[in-house]
């Protein structure tokens, strides 16, 4: 920050300060000299002006150039490492699967339960059996969905059913901890 | 909401509602790019209004846009709380603003008659008012040129984007009551400057 810009005020010719003069136009105090002196009059007229351009400024239309998230995007795809893969069960023949690719279908699933999204999803093959994957997920519940054990168990049904018909493997541990909830009211 | 979020997450229902920001992120952090494009779709007009109000600068918002969304991505790991998201971009876009702003050339050319040059599609119906609304836009982008770039920033967030004291003292790294000073003296030399337009 520039030194003179918390230290500078903003002094009329007349002697008063631009402050001062809001201030005034605050409180709704009357004074005489805001009314004859043309300097003051001058500052008023500029705050008239400001408000109607700020309220022209927030029904900008401007709009971003179309396909900046486009343009975002594929910079991000370049930058995405493709990240741990995981082997599927033998009999789907040797072929690995990106865990991101499996923690969004993971994640679709358990949002079709109502109130339910999916945040974190963390997939880990099981040490003791090759063709099984475990789960750890993290949900977010509409506030006041309920109870509570019925939709966990809902979502880990679901969950089980995509990882075995629209991947492959068994799902062997499903780890489930609701970490947020969320307010339809509230947006 | 646009098409990203209910092309990607077709939920149905009329109860349906747009995921929030934390599960976003969350998921954004963990390579889900369907998550992070809804992010960027939801904030790209406010960081994109943000920085060509900034720099009055059509080329240089877009770029700055680009940069911010970039940065973010890279920086997800690093944010603790997935709520936070919004003022955390806002952060990232006005220091971009403000560095970019350092670099330029003070004989550099300015975007001048930037919302006369790009008479967007406007609701207002009555040609009139259209035309005082675009002037009086123009007066102000060019007052605003004449701010430190720091009083812009603070100007813009408080009356543009509707930031509390709190949130702009985060975002440009001050007290509530450094920010409180500085949009007064941004606010007393706007309506100074603004009194001279008719």
């Amino acid at each position: 920050m520039a030194a003179n810009d918390t230290t500078q005020e903003h002094r009329l010719p007349c002697g008063r300060l631009v402050e001062d003069v809001f201030d005034d136009l605050d409180t709704g105090r009357p004074n005489a000299h805001n009314e004859e002196c043309e300097h003051c009059r001058s500052v008023v007229r500029g705050l008239a002006a400001l408000e109607v351009a700020t309220e022209a400024l927030l029904r900008d239309p401007a709009e971003p150039p179309p396909g900046v998230v486009g343009r975002v995007m594929n910079a991000v795809r370049a930058e995405l490492r493709r990240g741990d893969t995981l082997p599927l069960p033998a009999e789907l023949g040797p072929a690995e699967i990106s865990v991101h690719a499996v923690a969004a279908v993971l994640r679709y699933a358990a949002d079709s339960v109502p109130g339910v999204w999916a945040q974190r999803c963390r997939i880990a093959l099981d040490p003791e059996s090759p063709d099984t994957f475990d789960v750890e997920m993290s949900l977010s519940l509409r506030y006041g969905t309920g109870p509570l054990e019925a939709i966990l168990d809902q979502v880990r049904r679901r969950v089980a059913v995509a990882m075995v018909g629209q991947i492959g493997p068994r799902a062997g541990r499903i780890d489930l901890t609701l970490a947020d909830v969320w307010d339809e009211g509230a947006r | 909401m646009t098409a990203v979020d209910t092309a990607r997450y077709p939920l149905g229902g009329p109860g349906d509602v747009p995921l929030d920001d934390p599960t976003l992120v969350e998921r954004a952090r963990e390579g889900d790019l369907a998550a992070f494009e809804t992010l960027v779709a939801r904030y790209q007009r406010r960081i994109y209004q943000l920085a060509l109000r900034m720099t009055a600068d059509r080329a240089a918002a877009e770029d700055i846009t680009q940069d911010v969304f970039l940065t973010a991505w890279r920086q997800l790991p690093a944010i603790r709380e997935g709520a936070a998201f919004g003022g955390w971009l806002y952060k990232i876009a006005t220091n971009r603003c403000l560095t970019v702003l350092a670099r330029r050339r003070p004989t550099e050319e300015l975007d001048e008659h930037l919302p006369a040059r790009n008479p967007a599609p406007n609701p207002e119906t009555d040609p009139q008012r259209a035309t005082e609304r675009a002037a009086v836009l123009a007066a102000l982008t060019g007052a605003l040129q004449r701010l430190t770039p720091e009083q812009r920033a603070v100007w813009l967030l408080r009356e543009a984007h509707d930031k509390s004291y709190e949130e702009i003292a985060q975002v440009v790294d001050a007290t509530p009551q450094a920010v409180r000073g500085r949009l007064a003296r941004a606010r007393g030399q706007l309506a100074e400057l603004m009194s001279e337009w008719r």
